[in-house]
């Protein structure tokens, strides 16, 4: 009896541990499908069934963002078309840096996935110092049916040493601004300071929020568009110029004067969407990604520069190439360049019509038909843009400019200055 | 017997030292080792920079504020969600008719997740399109700012109390269950009323079970992030942030590996005094029955 409970103890031990160790080993086989699937290439004849390819895709077209439907489709549509292959749609909003937090992650901890649509510049730099990414050059060189679509500008652009990301949908930041309400309540669209002041005052008097901002999530483009409103693309571009805190200022005092809705302090940026959408704000300062989401047709955007005393060349933004196709590089061996051919598909000139119609800025070559006038509106504005540049937070540490961003309510309700706040980033900046 | 043996102790426990020690030991090693460093951006490149962080730590307003509130949630959950919960199984335990339905109706919070409910809760108090706000613009009133400096940790206390009192709920009525019935018959036969009952014989024969409630409640609250985080990101002003969400800040929107490292090891070292003196000031004879 004691020796047969022995063995029995011993079995249990060692089918615990094999299960374990199986259950360890359970991601490795992901990319096996992929070699199977190559070994059996050369028997053309037999007509077996191959495995499913199965990618995991990141990026933030999720929830109330403008692409997700476009992006959703995308992937539903490469699917379609290739019955092999599986794509795990992984992505996160933008909203409170939610993206950035996750895929930063994901690459420390190896867990990257196949395909990202992420952030470049500083932001993307965890990424690209992960030495995870595939470099594009052979690709663009070889394959250059695809890569002749692609803007050369927007590829400079974006290049980190070497390209890493494939540039798609530009950007540029403004006031967007409710004509209707403009028109219906016999307020001036605001050119200067003064009259932006008297807008605020009308639209209070309606019961009608100025300007929708979300201190909470996203000031970042109220505090990059007064930057470069008050310190020209010079004063905007050099960190912690002497610029900035005057800028800061001016936002402070819209915060005085009940420019922002009452929960400034706490709304969420999609909130302040619906806002102007639902006609209950009048403006509001944001990027082409939110244009989609706005009354296209009775909606128009115009710089902000606007600051008194400002050295901004009136029609400068802040626009340019932020975010880009990644391609980790070993997945993409694993399943036999299946990555590279989903981000083809993804920016041929068919596909990116359906996304540049949505909204946005095109890196692609492409004709987008029936866009709205605000969509127009927009690409007049860049056009007509004599000086452009990217946003400040590009150019910094992430700790600095969240500083800044996360900062910036208590600069607005007097608990610190803003001279404080800058020097606390200006610490963090390294 | 098979287990006087020790060599199969041990072979069994192999397999949760094991796991113990890769998701558990190794990590918080790990973090000990990084709250020296400067670990930040993700970035394999980081440096030891001895103290510096603990430095930071000391001198940083919002640990101070994050504290606080810590503060007030451990006694809210202590005082409120306990007391509550003890309350609320006397109540249920001396009734005869629809006890299963009360244990129900009680413990249902639980079973939704923290971030449902934040989100419930967040869209309820929601300034524009919030539910309390649509209900006072229906009644012809001023829409009311609920989420201010002032209010964001009671308004952020309510839900995480509210979720997790039937849990405590069903723990008491487990224990007063195993109470033996004698006891009870023969102090009703000394005339005993019920609030006597609760408090001379129900409390001191769980004492065990209650403090034992109380290290976990301690526990738990040290590590309610999720219904915060939703509801107010720790905001307005940092006003309801706690340590749990500006570890989370630090470490994933500032993205200070380093420094998040030091504030997770403030919160073990806090943890597990408060637990240390907690343990002490609940210690008593346990009685046997």
């Amino acid at each position: 009896m004691k020796k047969f409970l022995k063995v029995i103890a011993l079995m249990l031990v060692v089918a615990f541990s094999v299960s374990m160790i199986a259950g360890c080993g359970a991601k490795a086989p992901a990319a096996e499908p992929a070699k199977e699937a190559a070994k059996e290439e050369p028997k053309k004849e037999e007509p077996k069934k191959a495995e499913k390819i199965k990618m995991r895709a990141s990026s933030f077209f999720t929830g109330g963002d403008t692409w997700t439907s476009v992006w959703q489709e995308g992937i539903k549509d490469y699917m379609a078309k290739n019955p092999n292959v599986e794509i795990v749609d992984d992505s996160t909003p933008a909203a409170g840096d939610a993206f950035k937090t996750k895929i930063n992650t994901d690459f420390a901890s190896g867990n990257e996935p196949d395909i990202v649509y992420g952030f470049t510049g500083a932001i993307g730099k965890p990424l690209v110092d992960s030495g995870k990414l595939m470099a594009w050059e052979d690709e663009l060189a070889k394959d250059t049916e695809w890569s002749k679509n692609i803007s050369k500008g927007a590829l400079e652009y974006i290049k980190a040493g070497k390209q890493y990301a494939i540039p798609y949908i530009g950007f540029y930041e403004g006031m967007f601004y409710n004509k209707d309400l403009f028109e219906k309540h016999n307020v001036k669209v605001p050119t200067n300071w003064d009259e932006l002041l008297a807008a605020v005052d009308a639209f209070n008097k309606v019961g009608i929020t100025p300007i929708a901002c979300s201190f909470a999530e996203e000031p970042h483009y109220i505090i990059e568009t007064f930057l470069l409103s008050m310190g020209g693309k010079e004063g905007h571009d050099k960190p912690f110029d002497e610029s900035w805190a005057p800028a800061l200022d001016k936002i402070k005092e819209l915060y005085a004067k009940k420019a922002f809705s009452k929960d400034a302090l706490t709304i969420k940026q999609i909130a302040c969407q619906q806002l102007m959408k639902d006609k209950k704000a009048a403006m509001f300062i944001s990027g082409s990604w939110s244009a989609a989401a706005l009354d296209g047709e009775k909606t128009s955007i115009m710089p902000v520069n606007l600051l008194p005393g400002g050295k901004a060349e009136p029609t400068s933004i802040i626009a340019g190439f932020s975010t880009g196709w990644y391609v980790t590089e070993a997945l993409n061996k694993k399943t036999n360049g299946e990555a590279v051919k989903f981000v083809k598909f993804m920016t041929s000139t068919d596909r990116a019509a359906k996304f540049f119609k949505v909204g946005g800025v095109p890196a692609i070559n492409t004709k987008v038909e029936g866009a709205s006038p605000l969509f127009n509106d927009g690409v007049a504005m860049l056009n007509g843009a004599k000086v452009a540049t990217g946003p400040v937070g590009d150019t910094m540490t992430q700790e600095s400019f969240t500083t800044i961003w996360k900062g910036l309510a208590h600069v607005v309700t007097g608990k610190k200055t803003s001279t404080q706040l800058l020097d606390e980033a200006k610490k963090l900046a390294k | 017997m098979v287990f006087k043996d020790k060599k199969y102790m041990l072979l069994f426990l192999t397999p949760a030292i094991l796991l113990i020690t890769v998701f558990l030991y190794y990590p918080l090693y790990k973090t000990f080792v990084y709250s020296f460093t400067n670990f930040s951006n993700w970035s394999p490149k980081f440096s030891y920079i001895g103290l510096e962080n603990y430095k930071r730590l000391f001198e940083d307003p919002v640990i101070l504020v994050s504290l606080k509130n810590t503060g007030i949630l451990l006694l809210g959950t202590i005082i409120v969600e306990v007391g509550f919960a003890l309350v609320l199984a006397i109540l249920v335990d001396s009734i005869r008719k629809g006890f299963k339905f009360f244990r129900m109706v009680y413990f249902f919070p639980v079973v939704i997740s923290g971030t449902a409910i934040g989100l419930m809760f967040y869209l309820a108090v929601q300034y524009e399109y919030g539910l309390l706000n649509g209900l006072l613009t229906a009644m012809g009133k001023e829409k009311i700012e609920w989420i201010t400096e002032q209010s964001s940790m009671i308004l952020v206390l309510i839900p995480v109390l509210w979720q997790y009192v039937g849990f405590y709920f069903v723990i008491f009525l487990t224990a007063m269950a195993s109470i033996p019935q004698d006891i009870f018959e023969s102090a009703e036969l000394d005339g005993i009323t019920g609030f006597k009952k609760a408090i001379f014989i129900t409390v001191p024969m769980i004492w065990d079970v209650i403090a034992t409630v109380i290290g976990l409640v301690i526990a738990g609250s040290l590590k309610v992030f999720d219904v915060v985080f939703v509801m107010t990101g720790g905001g307005p002003l940092d006003s309801s942030q706690l340590l749990s969400t500006w570890l989370y800040q630090q470490s994933f929107v500032f993205n200070n590996q380093g420094y998040g490292s030091t504030i997770a090891v403030a919160i073990i070292v806090l943890g597990l005094l408060i637990y240390v003196l907690s343990s002490k000031l609940t210690q008593r004879e346990s009685v046997n029955y």
